[in-house]
């Protein structure tokens, strides 16, 4: 259900008419995720969610959404393994997966 | 059009052009010698001559940070200050520059503490030229509400795009009365169209401004700054004519030459002390002397080229200004010597003269001097600041 | 009756798109949950000041952009008055339904950005100011500023031999801003998210200036496990070293009375910023608790009198 924007990958500009004559930019852009900087990843069994939010709410990332058929997911490109989601869940139902970088 | 002359002082003048230039937000806050162009703008807001965002603000800081706000939003700002008001401002003058915010300033001209003193002279403004904001300078009351109403047209425009910064001397040109003719609305509004901002942050489609750029993309937004204050230089000359035409009053641009074209010693000088150098001039060539008169209306963009051509002829040159770069010699001084470094096959003589700090008045006697100063062999040596009657026993 | 998964989002009033995602804060930063939920809150129609500080330093490094909104960095001290600017153009636009936002700091806000935001206070503009507090200037290198607590250790009030970490207590900036006389203000914690929602709805229905000054735990700068960001905002809290509190329009209120305080010891233990201190130190911290309460209690029995 939550919405982001795309990581589309950004053309380094080579030339001064690559950038904006004044110093801004569309809001929103994303050039790239930050899916290497963590350690390792959580998983979330959505047979055990009591859809409290709390992980939802709390993640620092953005990074739970709701997939189309209505359960959990987590960001592969965005989240970035704090850990909190695990933590703050109540019921056991997000665990660190086995992924290690 | 309006014949009718009203006898005005330039804050006066300058505020009477505020309210013709219809700026939406207007954030002020209280520093002699600006302060009594604030108070007739607030005199006329709270009697509803104009409709404009008032905002009393807690600090000169945050006076241009919230016309930063304002003009991010892509409203048309002024605010005005001096002195010690410029100088707790300058972060947010880097950064109104950097952001290329069209803010128009007035700022009064006053000395720097310490020593404290609320009397006029130039090293605020100077001390702030690589802020990046565009720097004029107007002789009179008169000039002060013309430039005030062009300083909105250079820095709206869309090859320009940058904040400008119009200074006027605090006490000799803010206090003082003089006949100013007052444009009517009609044709202001004729000059100076509703603001149509380049870039603004908007709800359909929004923007982040004020953001960081590292080592790969920062020089490119540099550079482009840069050509915009390039780009000023020609911008103030056709503003200058688009004013002319439609309001009946033209100045020439960044320079005001003055019998320089013959003139073989030339006294070079920016603000109000102006038209008494002007007057020596005529007395001098009515002697017969061959002197002349190069008046800066701008410091940024610094008109090089027209300061060389106007100096073709002169081979002595004096550079009067109410500043000094304490360690080196008069900030002005320097810039001149420097657009001359490309002068092929001769290189004039350029002396740095230092008066009127703090109000010192700066007398015809004085002008005089430094005629005879430049008229005399003597060479300066180098890093020579020439005191213009000091006050005290010069001891060298 | 059971709710599914987008109903329960829905009901919360959500904006559909992500408005702040994709930034380059630490992994556990609590001050990004502070600035997402004030802006899933607020909705699109926004504009938000940002001062130089962690949540422009990771949210506009050219070309990413992290706010899907109108978003602006600020200078360090402008917060509010770029905010002022932004209200005020807002309105001669005729503007209507429109958020003006600001998410600082506690150095940015109790420190450096105080003189504006009094200043924005005072004349009552229509803004939102939220402070998340880290209790030190995290982006800097945690270093200590006003709102940086008794007893912690930064890189400026590091724990030594003499001094054994700050030795001042926090500036309380809910009481400096009530003083005021403001239109609302709050004391908040991202471990109580709902709570910290509804006081970001409170204000935004609010004419007049907010102040919201939300507890946002930093890892890197108090030196704690990335998982603990939330669960240290609510023991914060849990603890009464924290106290959600309320004022409206001359009244104070407390959003969640306690009546009994968890041991600050689990609060102070998982830190590394109060790892030095001693016991009568520990003592201390609870004095000034008790102080705090007994403060915010009498003045809610002698105004219910």
């Amino acid at each position: 259900m939550s919405v982001r924007p795309p990581v589309i990958p950004w053309a380094t500009p080579q030339a001064l008419s690559d950038y904006p004559e004044w110093p801004h930019a569309p809001s929103g852009i994303l050039v790239e995720g930050h899916a290497s900087w963590r350690q390792a990843l959580p998983q979330i069994d959505n047979s055990q969610c009591k859809k409290c939010l709390q992980c939802y709410l709390l993640c620092p990332d953005a990074a739970i959404s709701v997939s189309e058929d209505n359960k959990f997911v987590i960001d592969l490109e965005l989240c970035k393994g704090c850990g909190v989601c695990i933590r703050e869940c109540r019921f056991e139902a997000i665990r660190w997966s086995e992924e290690k970088k | 059009m309006n014949k009718e002359k009203e006898f005005l002082s330039g804050n006066e003048a300058v505020a009477a052009a505020v309210a013709l230039a219809r700026p939406e937000v207007i954030a002020v806050y209280p520093i002699t010698p600006q302060t009594t162009i604030v108070e007739k703008l607030a005199e006329w807001v709270a009697n509803g001559k104009i409709q404009t965002q008032y905002l009393n603000m807690e600090s000169e800081h945050s006076a241009l940070s919230a016309v930063m706000g304002a003009s991010a939003m892509g409203v048309r700002t002024f605010t005005s200050t001096s002195s010690q008001g410029l100088l707790y401002m300058s972060e947010c003058l880097h950064y109104a520059a950097g952001g290329r915010f069209p803010i128009v300033m007035v700022n009064a001209n006053r000395a720097v503490a310490l020593p404290w003193s609320i009397f006029g002279d130039q090293r605020d403004s100077i001390s702030q030229l690589e802020s990046g904001w565009i720097q004029l300078y107007a002789e009179n009351a008169q000039e002060a509400l013309d430039l005030t109403l062009q300083s909105f047209a250079i820095a709206e425009h869309p090859e320009v795009m940058l904040p400008v910064m119009l200074n006027v001397d605090g006490f000799s040109l803010t206090h003082t009365y003089e006949p100013v003719h007052v444009p009517l609305a009609e044709k202001v509004n004729q000059f100076l169209p509703p603001y149509a901002p380049t870039f603004r942050m908007d709800l359909e489609h929004p923007l982040s401004l004020g953001f960081s750029a590292g080592p790969r993309d920062n020089t490119a937004f540099k550079i482009k700054q840069h050509r915009a204050q390039l780009n000023a230089e020609k911008v103030l000359e056709q503003v200058d004519r688009k004013y002319g035409e439609i309001i009946g009053r033209s100045y020439g641009g960044a320079v005001e030459s003055y019998y320089t074209e013959d003139a073989e010693r030339t006294i070079v000088t920016l603000g109000s002390i102006s038209g008494l150098v002007r007057d020596v001039v005529d007395t001098l060539r009515a002697a017969g002397e061959k002197v002349g008169l190069l008046r800066l209306r701008s410091l940024r963009p610094f008109p090089a080229a027209r300061i060389r051509e106007a100096l073709a002829a002169t081979s002595r040159i004096g550079v009067l200004e109410k500043n000094v770069s304490a360690g080196y010699e008069g900030t002005v001084a320097t810039h001149v010597r420097g657009a001359l470094q490309t002068l092929q096959g001769r290189q004039p003589q350029v002396r740095s003269f230092t008066g009127g700090l703090s109000g010192r008045d700066i007398s015809a006697k004085d002008i005089r001097e430094i005629y005879a100063d430049l008229q005399s062999d003597t060479q300066s040596t180098e890093n020579e600041v020439h005191w213009v009657d000091p006050g005290v026993i010069y001891e060298s | 009756m059971s709710l599914d998964l987008s109903e329960r989002i829905a009901k919360l009033g959500f904006s559909q798109k992500e408005l702040f995602v994709g930034h380059k804060a630490c992994a556990g930063c609590g001050g990004t949950v502070a600035v997402r939920l004030a802006l899933q809150t607020l909705g699109p129609r926004v504009f938000v000041g940002v001062p130089a500080g962690c949540m422009s330093a990771v949210a506009f490094l050219y070309p990413q952009m992290a706010f899907g909104v109108n978003a602006m960095i600020s200078t360090f001290a402008g917060t509010a008055s770029l905010l002022t600017g932004i209200r005020a153009a807002a309105d001669a636009q005729g503007l209507r339904d429109v958020h003006v936002v600001g998410f600082s700091g506690d150095g940015g806000t109790a420190d450096i950005g105080i003189q504006a935001l009094s200043g924005a206070v005072e004349r009552g503009d229509k803004i939102i100011y939220i402070c998340y507090d880290n209790e030190a200037y995290m982006n800097t290198g945690i270093q200590s500023s006003g709102a940086t607590p008794f007893g912690a250790s930064t890189t400026t009030s590091p724990a030594g031999s003499v001094y054994h970490g700050n030795q001042k207590n926090k500036k309380d900036m809910f009481e400096i801003i009530a003083a005021h006389g403001i239109a609302y203000a709050a004391t908040a914690s991202i471990g109580y998210p709902q709570d910290y929602i509804r006081k970001v709805k409170k204000a935004a229905e609010t004419d007049g200036t907010s102040y919201i000054h939300v507890l946002a735990p930093c890892p890197t700068g108090w030196g704690c496990a990335t998982e603990l960001t939330a669960e240290l905002a609510r023991l914060a809290v849990d603890t009464g070293l924290w106290p959600l509190q309320e004022y409206t329009a001359g009244t104070y209120a407390i959003s969640k009375d306690l009546s009994t305080f968890k041991p600050i010891e689990e609060y102070l233990r998982v830190q590394k910023r109060y790892r030095h201190l001693l016991p009568e130190e520990i003592e201390k911290i609870v004095a000034n608790r008790d102080h705090h309460w007994e403060r915010i209690r009498n003045r809610l029995r002698s105004t219910a009198n």
